[in-house]
């Protein structure tokens, strides 16, 4: 029997069944096949099934590589390799955990290995602007038939051509760094690419502003002022404030209708500013409330608005801690950080009152401003901070790296740890929050108190200092 | 094999045993802690009944035994136990072991290791091992003896009676599938396997009964053109497995053997392990795959895939196959991927000589980061070893293949394994689909060495090695 005949003669029949297209038992073994007509037929099933079992697959034609993606970053060491992916993957580890290993690879300028890519799904696709380039490429390939690497630069690649096609976070490190050197150029390449970029883009591109903002930037600020996001909207009215210019602010004139102005002082008459919150609005909502009055007003229109001087801005809301926290905003978005610790001084729960209104966006600055502004904000409380896991939780969040030194060391000396076994649910929180908020310099001694705890709470914790350490080791 | 969180993380059955396992890391919970210092830890853990659980695990090849009542495999007490084992920082006393963890040791029968092979006459042997040593002291009843044997082979006729008649069924049945045609039986298969399955099953031929109960399966992962044709194929193969059987004095002993433990007879380990003409291979083994897979006997088939390393033996790969209860939540053999054994390995007679058990280790697992030594043979010359087996052994399911200087591409959203650049033969295997994610970052190499399990349709790729370091399907 050959497989030609078997091919043509039995298969087509074995799949249409023999009752509609009988097998020409005579042609396919060559004369009188030995048995009854049903074990013949048998046979033929069995030969077919044989051939077929030496079939080999078709190739199909169109086969190719995946594209390399040109990653400059270095790759984890070895040894650290399987100790991140157990934290990472099966030990339930907090967001702090995760955030504090992101942000270190991409300080450190490290990279997963590509293997690990795959096992680490969920991290790569959260993180992946921290991660580098092939990590960025795999996190959008999802879904396509192939990946590209077109659209993925490493960050030494990029030009005035090419910045617009690279991803959203390294696009805005482009612009921050081309803003930097020259404000007029970056201003020029930012308006030709305008159009393409999405809402969340054009924010933080608009953010970027800030950094040498003079009058030369007006025209180009009032037309973003008629953008269709309100947050960009109200961000450039923002700047527009900041530049004196004749923009109307809306968000300023609301801020005004809220602010009573007195006279105090017998000898001397000084301002004395008051925010009134409106009446629904009640004491667990008004952070929230606060940030968004103030969050579209600059702290020189501000000051422009009441005619009074810029630095007399905070003497005079210092008796109403609601104006406080709105001058904190204010001087959080403008990078005023000098202002900022000042009314911190004035206002020292304004950390606390700041972390109730929600996540804080300031990944548009460099890591070393963040840290100083989170100086700012907890200097006054430095030497004995406040056991609030949402306002140390949120802090994180924000600056996105270890905390500053002063304050993790008035919390190391503090008694942080009391009562974290008593609950009748302890949880691992504050451990591992702690640990990804250590600088490294602190680290030794926060094991040490680690080690006065039960295992059960400290294990992530102690697992990502290890991580972190070996990850700064490597790259000394 | 030294314990490590890794290989602890591996055995447990679940997270929430190893964060309960975690709890129980404080020395104070444990009265006794202690060690023969050949392998064996054994101690006691305080739990909530009035007397402590007694938990002993082996290093050897990460065997356990607790007194707790748990139902999962291992419990926390023997994860906790390892745990305390791998980290090393609790102490544990030197002294003989107790009777208690002597007798575990005697009933198992896992490899026995080096604590178990010492001549030390105060351990106890392994049960075989035992079996053989044991002086027969009792009174042996030749009449007794002699109505065991006839029962015996009494019941070999029957089922092989039986058999036979399943097989006259089975006749039949295939022909109707025939008659109405494969493309009909792709839409019906699930109701007219379970049929015949049974009729199977009552009829003494489990092996056959399970093959034609897992069809289904195959056929609905295969795409939906294929499918008539992938009928054709496992029916054919059911018919050929049929007539050798009915046909298996005339074949040669070992295919003899495959055909009579594919339909469903079963050889025991103590059968095969006092087989003295049974192939065997003594040389450092490495472990490239553990596969687990859940059959619809509620059983969980776990496969240990090992290679060999020396260069010098002809049959390179051995297959360990065990199966637990589902229930009892082990997922995973007690050995990791990559780890090297020193063991003979006594294979099942078969023409193609693969499933095997560990008759004796030499020396226990360790986890080892050299590279494999692959034979230089290419993709298409590893296929025509495949074809080889597959003409000695034609119902030959899975098929280990080692290949050099492959080449993973994709098509579209599918990866396939091809010969490299400046290969004679043009072979793409598909890459089996679940492991598409995860092999993704192979696609952009340019030659990997490696070693994967074909089944005739698609590969499932278990190691190679490349220029960014070692890949592994785990």
């Amino acid at each position: 029997m050959r497989s030609a005949v078997i091919k043509t003669r039995v298969l087509p029949n074995l799949i249409a069944g023999t009752v509609r297209s009988p097998i020409d038992l005579h042609r396919v073994f060559d004369g009188t096949p030995a048995g009854s007509a049903d074990t013949a037929t048998r046979r033929a099933l069995s030969f077919a099934g044989q051939l077929l079992r030496f079939e080999k697959p078709a190739s199909p034609g169109n086969l190719k590589p995946d594209p390399v993606v040109r990653d400059e970053r270095r790759i984890l060491p070895e040894k650290l390799r399987r100790p991140l992916i157990r934290l990472l993957t099966t030990s339930k580890a907090s967001e702090h955990i995760v955030l504090a290993i992101a942000a270190a690879m991409d300080r450190l300028n490290l990279r997963l290995h590509p293997f690990d890519i795959p096992k680490l799904s969920s991290f790569v696709e959260t993180w992946a602007a921290y991660l580098g380039p092939s990590a960025e490429q795999w996190a959008t390939r999802q879904g396509e038939s192939a990946p590209a690497a077109s659209s993925f630069y490493g960050e030494e690649a990029l030009d005035d051509k090419t910045w617009h096609l690279a991803a959203p976070r390294r696009r805005v490190q482009y612009i921050d760094q081309r803003r930097r050197e020259d404000p007029a150029a970056a201003r020029e390449l930012v308006a030709a690419a305008w159009a393409q970029q999405d809402p969340e883009a054009r924010l933080k591109l608009l953010t970027i502003f800030e950094i040498g903002l003079s009058s030369t930037d007006q025209g180009f600020l009032e037309e973003r002022v008629k953008d269709r996001s309100p947050r960009v909207k109200a961000l450039a009215g923002r700047l527009l404030g900041r530049l004196g210019s004749s923009y109307e602010n809306p968000a300023l004139a609301q801020c005004m209708e809220r602010i009573r102005r007195e006279e105090k002082g017998v000898l001397r008459k000084r301002v004395a500013l008051v925010l009134e919150l409106p009446a629904n609005v009640k004491e667990h909502t008004a952070p929230t409330w606060i940030r968004e009055l103030f969050s579209d007003v600059s702290w020189q229109e501000f000051a422009r608005g009441l005619q009074i001087a810029e630095a007399d801005v905070i003497e005079a809301g210092a008796k109403s801690p609601d104006l406080l926290l709105g001058l904190a905003w204010m001087a959080t978005l403008d990078g005023r950080f000098d202002l900022l610790e000042k009314v911190c001084q004035r206002s020292p729960e304004t950390w606390e009152r700041m972390s109730a209104s929600g996540r804080l966006d300031l990944t548009h600055l460099s890591r070393e401003k963040r840290t100083q502004w989170a100086q700012s904000l907890t200097q006054a409380q430095s030497a004995k901070p406040p056991h609030d896991y949402v306002a140390w939780s949120w802090l994180h969040t924000t600056i996105r790296g270890p905390l500053p030194t002063k304050l993790m060391e008035g919390m190391l000396r503090s008694d942080w740890s009391a009562g974290l076994e008593d609950k009748q649910k302890a949880k691992p929180d504050w451990p591992e929050l702690l640990a990804a908020c250590a600088a490294p310099e602190l680290r030794e001694r926060l094991r040490k108190q680690l080690g006065d705890i039960d295992p059960t709470l400290t294990a992530n914790a102690l697992s990502l200092m290890e991580i972190l350490d070996n990850m700064e080791r490597g790259s000394e | 094999m030294a314990f490590t969180l890794e290989r602890i993380e591996t055995l447990a059955p679940d997270q929430s045993s190893v964060d309960a396992a975690r709890k129980l890391l404080k020395p104070n919970l444990w009265p006794r802690l202690a060690t023969d210092n050949n392998g064996l830890f054994w101690g006691e853990c305080q739990g909530s009944g009035a007397t402590p659980y007694r938990v002993v695990i082996a290093e050897a090849d990460a065997g356990y035994k607790c007194t707790c009542p748990s139902r999962k495999f291992p419990c926390k007490h023997s994860l906790a136990l390892m745990w305390m084992r791998a980290e090393g920082k609790v102490a544990f006393t030197a002294e003989d072991a107790p009777d208690w963890v002597r007798d575990w040791v005697s009933r198992r029968r896992g490899p026995p290791g080096k604590a178990a092979t010492a001549t030390d006459e105060a351990k106890p042997k392994a049960s075989i091992a035992a079996l053989h040593e044991q002086p027969t002291e009792t009174v042996v009843d030749p009449k007794a003896e002699a109505r065991a044997a006839v029962i015996k082979e009494k019941n070999r006729a029957e089922r092989e009676a039986a058999i036979l008649g399943g097989l006259d069924e089975l006749d039949i049945w295939l022909s109707d599938q025939i008659e109405r045609g494969m493309a009909a039986f792709v839409g019906q298969c699930t109701q007219a396997c379970k049929v015949i399955a049974q009729r199977l099953v009552d009829a003494k031929a489990g092996g056959l009964a399970a093959r034609i109960e897992g069809l289904p399966a195959k056929l609905f992962a295969a795409p939906e053109a294929q499918r008539p044709l992938v009928a054709i194929e496992e029916l054919g193969q059911t018919y050929l497995i049929a007539e050798a059987y009915r046909r298996q004095d005339a074949l040669p002993t070992a295919l003899k053997m495959d055909v009579r433990r594919t339909v469903g007879w079963n050889t025991t380990r103590e059968e095969l392990l006092a087989d003295a003409d049974g192939l065997r291979v003594t040389a450092s083994w490495r472990v490239v795959a553990v596969l687990s897979e859940v059959q619809p006997d509620r059983l969980r088939r776990i496969e240990t895939w090992l290679w060999c390393e020396d260069s010098k033996v002809e049959h390179r790969f051995a297959l360990l196959l065990d199966f637990v209860p589902v229930a009892s939540g082990a997922a995973t053999s007690g050995y990791g991927v990559g780890d090297r054994i020193q063991a003979e390995i006594v294979f099942y007679p078969s023409a193609s000589p693969l499933r095997a058990l560990i008759a004796s280790v030499k020396s226990g697992a360790e986890a080892a980061d050299a590279a494999l030594q692959l034979p230089d043979r290419e993709l298409g010359a590893t296929l025509e070893a495949y074809e080889t087996a597959l003409g000695a052994q034609p119902w030959i399911g899975t098929w280990p293949i080692a290949f050099r200087k492959g080449q993973v591409r994709r098509s579209d959203r599918s990866l396939f394994l091809c010969a490299g650049a400046g290969s004679s033969t043009a072979v793409a295997l598909p890459i089996r689909s679940s492991q598409w994610e995860i092999a993704e970052p192979l696609a952009s190499l340019n030659a990997v060495d490696g070693i994967g399990l074909w089944d005739g349709h698609r590969l499932t790729l278990c190691w190679a090695e490349t220029e960014l370091g070692r890949w592994v399907n785990a």
